[in-house]
This record gives structure tokens, sequence and C-alpha cells, in this order.
């Protein structure tokens, strides 16, 4: 079987910076796999994810290959990787807020989502939304399909994002910091459910994050990015007990030095 | 709690401070600064440089070269006296320049300290400035322009005076929602928290903080205020003849457009550069103003 | 014993609004800062932690209360009075993008706490500038810099070399790590430390990071909607917390080790009560609640590890308190 994404030698240039802000990149990704990808910022985690999306800003340069499930997405057309976006290819961005459109309700942005790609009725289309929204821990989904964004808390409104990513049983899901914007008990919260989504579902992800606790909870696999190159890579478990990069070893370093630990 | 290395190295953008200022390769990156700096620049130079050149030209007859097309020693025609457009053209820039940046520098002298005062002071005393400013801004610029020229009597000086007094609310007004921005900025609540009093926040933290778009506003207004100066002059109420004018230019080669063209096509297009010259350097004054956002597009 | 540095005596502050019910953002907060301790602040957004900051300050006037500074009533001092305490009372805040005005170089903000309270000669202003980048590990290089030009860390630097121009008795940190990196982060608060083991200076740890308030604090207050619920010694609290919200919050930070077992207690999200309300401001997130808390909300006492406490259940059995409460609803969201 091949590798649901495959990245090849992935290079990445920013207008006319000098610097490449990702090098030489490789990895590959099978359906169904976590994979986290840590670094600290300027150390292109964010541009690899826009890479994986196509949505690199116009004066980026990108040379390689990013290939997902037989497509290369390096260089397509937007018309080539419009059917791919939202069916197969989804995203979680890390602020809600912005992520949601404020002008309409929750609900008639999940149910046009589910009408476009799956050219379901209205009425099924939202029964999928009530269903989905209670599966993210929304209370009384019934009204609250009726809520705008702004009148939803950040937490809240961040299921949704998540319930929209995942509706369309996506191949692959690329998370860019999910929990970072939220209170850490929501955030305790959020990565439970997505963690029990992702048990659920066949989406592969990448998930994008400079929390090294986020990734051992949710992760198989890690990669660790520093200035635009991964220095260290491998799965979890091994990475955060055994580093051997210095870099990965001062990053664990620098964690607050125990987390308490409660027996609950 | 075991890292001894306190050098700042891992700190991710650190290196050299580039260098800033204002450079060709910034002009180079900021299109629309560059070409409203080329328009202003020409009109500039028209303005100082061609009654130079031809002195008095700009208002000695020549009936037997009456409304003369372009071409020749009429480089773009003469009116229906036979006076050379090029050169009242560049009379008309000159008039109007000093118009626009006098009633603009008016505007600034009145209206950056009103708005200051409406934002940093009592919130009662901010609310009665803004509501007289409210009913100076709900009549019609040029009603009021001719309102201040009726009470003075037509001419170049209480034209000025006419553009600036319609302009201080909107100075005014900007200065004051920039500044209400800046304040809430925790450097100002840093200040504030350190011991500064008012007139070190106000001068050394607002002020430099909010002149951006009070900039912006007044190339924006420098380029409006030449459309009003002749509309003024268009209905005889600003700069009065012979003194060219565009205003006046316009006014009174209407009578001929039809069979001579270029005596109206000619101050309106010296308008139309002048305007899209100021008003393009607004907008990329706008863009590199500020230094955060330079920061970004680095 | 002597008086505390700091102390904060039923600390109220409300905003009110036309036409909506007034918002309490600080709930009668007491604390106290003794010379040279790390009083750290924890909560969530909307706890009031940060205009409990401000208004030590004296950015904000409290609504009632009272704030003693060094053995004097700092309340009502206005203008030039509240002005000069400046000189024993700093900050040093979150954002250092947004901290620091970005038409002033490095040099002029590090010296500019010297210029407000006449300090020196300007020479001498100049060497302190120096002495103080030195002593952040600022490189002289970034002198005549913008602070745009700046990293994260680097601004960060420059706050702290602000903050302690004055040789301040207290310090109030706002979240001064929250938007580094983690390895930026344990630089500052290694930074933060040391100064406090040379000058004795006292800080006032605004945080959400628990994680980062154990690192760098003597004693923590948990604030939620405004209301001090806990306060105590750091390792008492983490170790044995005596309030459902700090142990729900201590259970919440995804612990970066995958073998570790992560069960986080999910509370819901924070929703304001009527200000009329009679019970415990915490009972409709609390999976312990009992009767009582809807009826009365509790006192703040003294349990006998040493931390203060604002629970009935907890009270009741502050040994084993949280064993011997529901424990079958424990993870529920």
């Amino acid at each position: 079987m091949t590798a649901l994404l495959a990245v090849r030698d992935l290079d990445v240039r920013y207008g006319g910076a000098q610097r490449l802000a990702v090098r030489e990149l490789e990895f590959t990704l099978d359906p169904g796999e976590v994979l986290g990808v840590v670094g600290e910022s300027g150390s292109g985690k964010t541009t690899l994810g826009l890479a994986l999306l196509g949505l690199l800003p116009e004066g980026a340069t990108a040379t390689g290959s990013v290939s997902f499930d037989g497509v290369e997405l390096l260089g397509a057309t937007e018309k080539r990787l419009r059917p791919l976006r939202g069916t197969q290819l989804s995203t979680i961005m890390q602020n809600a807020a912005t992520a949601l459109n404020p002008c309409f309700t929750i609900g008639s942005q999940m149910t046009a989502l589910l009408r476009r790609h799956r050219k379901m009725s209205r009425s099924a289309a939202r029964a999928e939304t009530v269903d989905w929204l209670r599966k993210v821990g929304i209370p009384s989904p019934e009204t609250r399909l009726r809520a705008y964004p702004h009148q939803l808390s950040g937490g809240m409104n961040q299921r949704v994002v998540i319930a929209m990513a995942l509706a369309l049983n996506p191949k692959l899901v690329v998370a860019d910091e999910p929990t970072s914007a939220l209170d850490v008990t929501v955030q305790a919260a959020v990565l439970r459910l997505l963690r029990t989504l992702i048990d659920d579902s066949a989406s592969a992800m990448v998930l994008i994050t400079h929390d090294l606790g986020v990734v051992a909870q949710l992760c198989s696999k890690v990669i660790v990015m520093n200035g635009g190159a991964v220095v260290e890579r491998g799965p979890v478990a091994e990475l955060m007990t055994k580093p051997k990069d210095a870099y990965t070893k001062r990053l664990l370093a620098s964690l607050p030095a125990r987390r308490a630990e409660v027996t609950a | 709690m075991t890292l001894p290395d306190l050098t700042p190295s891992a700190d991710t953008a650190g290196g050299p401070p580039p260098r800033r200022g204002i450079s060709l390769r910034m002009l180079a990156h900021n299109k629309s600064l560059t070409a409203g700096a080329i328009l202003i620049f020409v009109v500039l130079a028209v303005g100082i440089l061609i009654p130079l050149l031809k002195p008095g030209q700009a208002t000695a007859l020549h009936p037997n070269a009456s409304l003369a097309s372009p071409g020749g020693s009429y480089l773009i025609g003469a009116d229906q006296f036979g006076r050379d457009l090029l050169t009242r053209v560049a009379q008309g820039y000159r008039i109007s320049l000093a118009v626009s940046a006098g009633s603009v520098a008016l505007a600034l002298i009145l209206g950056i300290p009103i708005g200051l005062v409406a934002a940093t002071g009592s919130p009662l005393l901010g609310g009665i400035i803004m509501r007289l400013l409210d009913v100076l801004m709900a009549f019609p610029a040029l009603l009021l322009a001719i309102v201040v020229v009726a009470i003075f009597g037509p001419g170049t000086l209480v034209l000025l005076l006419a553009i600036g007094i319609v302009y201080t609310p909107i100075v005014a007004r900007v200065m004051r929602a920039a500044a209400l921005e800046t304040s809430r900025d925790s450097f100002v609540d840093a200040a504030r928290a350190r011991g500064a009093s008012y007139w070190r926040l106000v001068f050394r933290h607002i002020v430099p903080n909010s002149m951006g778009p009070v900039i912006v506003q007044a190339s924006i207004l420098m380029g409006v205020s030449v459309l009003l100066e002749a509309a003024l002059s268009f209905i005889g109420l600003g700069v009065q003849p012979p003194t060219p004018s565009l205003g006046l230019m316009l006014s009174t080669g209407r009578d001929f457009m039809s069979s001579s063209p270029w005596v109206v096509a000619d101050p309106g297009i010296a308008i139309l550069i002048m305007v899209v010259g100021f008003t393009l350097v607004g907008d990329g004054l706008r863009d590199w103003l500020d230094p955060r956002k330079r920061a970004i597009a680095r | 014993m002597t008086e505390p540095l700091l102390t904060v005596t039923n600390l109220r502050k409300e905003f009110h609004r036309t036409g909506a019910p007034h918002v309490v953002a600080v709930r009668d907060v007491s604390l106290t800062v003794n010379v040279g301790q790390t009083v750290a602040v924890v909560g969530e957004s909307g706890s009031g932690k940060s205009t409990l900051g401000r208004m030590i300050l004296g950015l904000a006037p409290p609504t009632s209360g009272t704030i003693r500074f060094d053995g004097q009533e700092i309340t009502q001092l206005t203008g030039r009075a509240r002005r000069a305490l400046s000189r024993d009372i700093q900050v040093i805040f979150q954002d250092p993008y947004a901290s620091l005005n970005p038409r002033q170089r490095v040099e002029d903000t590090i010296r500019e706490p010297l210029d407000i309270h006449r300090v020196g000669t300007p020479d001498e202003r100049r060497d302190r500038v120096t002495e103080l980048m030195e002593r952040v590990a600022l490189p002289a290089r970034y002198r005549r810099v913008y602070p745009h030009e700046l990293s994260g860390g680097l601004r960060q630097r420059v706050g702290i070399a602000t903050a302690l121009a004055l040789r301040p008795k207290v310090i109030v940190a706002d979240e001064p790590v929250s938007a580094l990196d983690v390895s930026v982060q344990a630089q500052i608060l290694d930074l933060l430390a040391e100064l406090q083991r040379e000058t004795s200076v006292a800080f006032l740890f605004i945080s959400h990071d628990l994680g980062v308030v154990h690192q760098i604090s003597d004693r923590v207050a948990v604030l939620c909607q405004g209301e001090l619920l806990e306060e105590g010694p750091v390792e008492t609290v983490y170790s044995a917390p005596q309030h459902p919200y700090t142990k729900a919050l201590l259970t919440a930070i995804p612990p970066a080790d995958p073998s570790v077992a992560f069960e986080p207690i999910t509370i819901g999200e924070s929703r304001p009560l009527p200000e009329n309300d009679p019970g415990c401001r915490f009972r409709q997130r609390c999976w312990l609640a009992e009767d009582i808390c809807f009826t009365a909300n509790p006192e703040l006492t003294l349990r006998p590890s040493g931390v203060s406490a604002r629970c009935h259940v907890s009270e009741r059995a502050p040994e084993h308190w949280f064993t011997e409460a529901t424990p079958a609803r424990v993870g529920e969201s």
C-alpha cells in the first residue's frame, strides 16, 4: 500500500528571503496515522501546513513533491485542488473565531458544507449537522444550530470547526495549533474530544503545534522542526523519553520542570 | 530549570539589526507611493520651472494666437485670448499648491490639538467637542466654504481659510480615532504604570504612534482641496481673474469646449494629475508609515 | 512579624455599563506579597487576574477595598503622589509586541523610567542603561534598534530591563512569558528568578499557565470569575489542592509523556451567575456540588495544610475530600 501523503524533498522560500522557510522536508503518512509536527516560531511548521493544503501565499516558491493520495499538490491549479479540499483534505485552524463566518449561523454553515459536497437534502443535512454537534459535545444542538459564532464561546466555536473539518470524512486533516487559543480547562476537553474522534475515524492527521503535551496525547509519530528543517523524527514515546537531537533535548528540558501530577 | 546559557542565542529572529529608513528599495516595493511621488514631482517641476522659462506669458494676451491648437510654440494650446495654456496651468499649479498646502496646514494646526483633547481629555469634554465637530461636518464642504467666502468676500487668502476650516473637523476626527486606538496599546499602560505624566504620555507615546493616519488623511485632503479650490474658483468665489487658477480656467474655457477642447482639457488633466498624485502618495504612506506593518512585510 | 510589602484587602472592581447588568471583575480579593517573594495569580480568561494587577498598578481605580504598600495605604493616591510610587511598583506586560513603544529605540525605552523620575545625570542614566542591558543579556548592538526589529524573547528582555531600571520593590508581571516559545520562556523565567535572588524584588506573577507558575512562584492564588477560590504555598496547592477548580486546572495540562495517563477532569465552561445568587460561584461547573452549594457561598477558610480555600465539600474533609466525594462522576463533561 502506498502512503496517503508523501512529502519528498520539500523546499519552500518566501519572496526575496535568503533563508528557506522549509528545507529538504521528507515524510510519509499512512491512512489513519497521526503525525505531530513540533517546532517553535520560525521553525517552518506553519509553512509546512500551508504547503500541504495548497495555501502557500503568493510569492512563496515550493520545490520538491507533496503527493496526496496519488495527486501532486505542489503546483496544482485551484481547479484541481478545489474538489479535494473539504472532502478529502480539510483543516482545523487555531482561531475558531476567524475560521467561521460571523454573518451566518453555525447550523447554516455546516449544512451548506454537507449539501455542497454530499448532495444531501436540506433536512438530511440538518439532521446530520445536529448529530455532529452532539458528537463534538455541544449541548442542546437543535437550538445551537441557530446561534451565530459570536454567541458561542471560543471552546464551542472550536468544536464546531472540528465538526466541520471531520463531517465529510476526509482522508487527511491538517490541524494547526487546534487548542492553543483555548483556556486550559477548555483545551483539556477539546483534546479529549479530538482523541476520541481520531480513534473513531479513519482520517489521518497532521497536527502542528508547539505544545509537546498535545503531541504526546494525540500523535503516534512526531517530527521536530527547527529553522525549517527536521532535526529529529520517530515514534512519540521514544522521542519524548529518549531524545537524540540536542534541540529536541533542549525543547523537552524547557518544559516547566515537572507538571503537577494529581492522582485522579 | 537547568538552562545555564542565558544568552539570547536561541531567540529565533535575532541577528544583526536590519537597516531602516527611506531607501530606493523601499520605494520599489511601494508602487503607489512611487507613482504618486512621480506625479507630484511633475506637478512641482511644471509649477516651478515653466513660469521661470516664460515669464509673464501666463497673462500676456496674443489675440492672433487665440485658441491656437496644441503644438508648435503653444505646446498644449492657447486660450481664447491667445494666452499660453502651459504657463497658465503652471501658474495655476502654484496657486493650487499654495492654497491646498496652506489650508491643509491650517486644518492640521487646528485639528490635531482638538482631536488630541477629545481623545485624552475627560469623556464629557470629548463628547462635547465631537458633537460640535459633527455639526460642522453635517454641512456639505462646498456649502461651508461658500459661507466662509460669503462672510469674508472672495480672495485667495479667504479661500485658504475657508478650505482649512472645512477640513479641521476631518483632521480632528482622524486624530481622535488614532489617538484612542493607540491609547489602548499596552505600552501606553506600561508608561502610565511607570509614572509618566500626562504630557509625556501624549507626546512621547500617543502622538508619535498616531500620526500615520493623520498624515495619510492630510495627503488625501491635499488632493481633495485642489478640487475644492477649483470648484470655488469655477463658481467665481475663489481666485479672482486675471490670476490663473485651474478652476477658473475650466470656468472661462467651457464656452469653447466644443470647438477647442484643449482649453478645458488642459486644466482638467492638470487637476487630475495633481489629485491622483496626492491620493497615491496618501495610499503609499499608509502602507509604510506603520512600522509594525513594515516589520511584517519584511 | 513585620507587615508584608504589599497587602490587598477585599479589593473589588465593578464595571458599569449602561443598559446591561454591571460586571464584577474582581470580587473582594485579599492577598499579601512579602519582600523577595513571588506570588502567582492564576486563572482563565475573564477571571479578573489582569484587572487585579491593573488596580495594584494604579491603572484602574478599585470600586472598594484597600491596597497597602510598604506600610502606606495607596488605594486613594492619585496624580503626582501615585506616580512617585511607580519607582517601587513596576510592571512587565504580556505581549512583547504591544508593550513596547514602536517608535522608541531600545535605549530610550529602558531609560524612560529614569527620565520620568529624574534619576541621576544624563551620563549616569546612560551607564545605567548599559548595565541593565548587560544584566538581562541584551547585546549592546541592540541599543539603537527599534522593537519591531527584535524577536519576542529579546523584546521581553527590554521590558524586563525597563522594569528593573528604578530598582523597584515589586514587579507586577502580567503573563510575561505567555507569548514566547517554550525554550525562550525557560530562559526568561530563569532570568526573573536570578534577578529576584540578586535584588530581592517581589513579583506578582499573573498567568494562566500552571506549569510556568509552578516553576517560579512561592505562593499561588487561584481566581475564577473574579473570586479567589484557593490560596497557599505553591507546592502544597499543587500536591493537595483544596478546591475542585484548582484540581480540574491541574489535571487539564496534557503531560508531555505519552506513557503518563491524561485523564483531565472536564468541567463546563465558565458562565456568569446573576449577582444576587447566594450560592457558590463555581457550582455550575462543579462535579461535586451539593445542595448547600446552591444556597450559600462558602467562606475562604484556612485548612490544616496551610492552604486557604472556598469550598463546602473540601472544608468538611480537607484530607480526603476528593476521594470521599462521588468520584464516579469525575471526568464527565
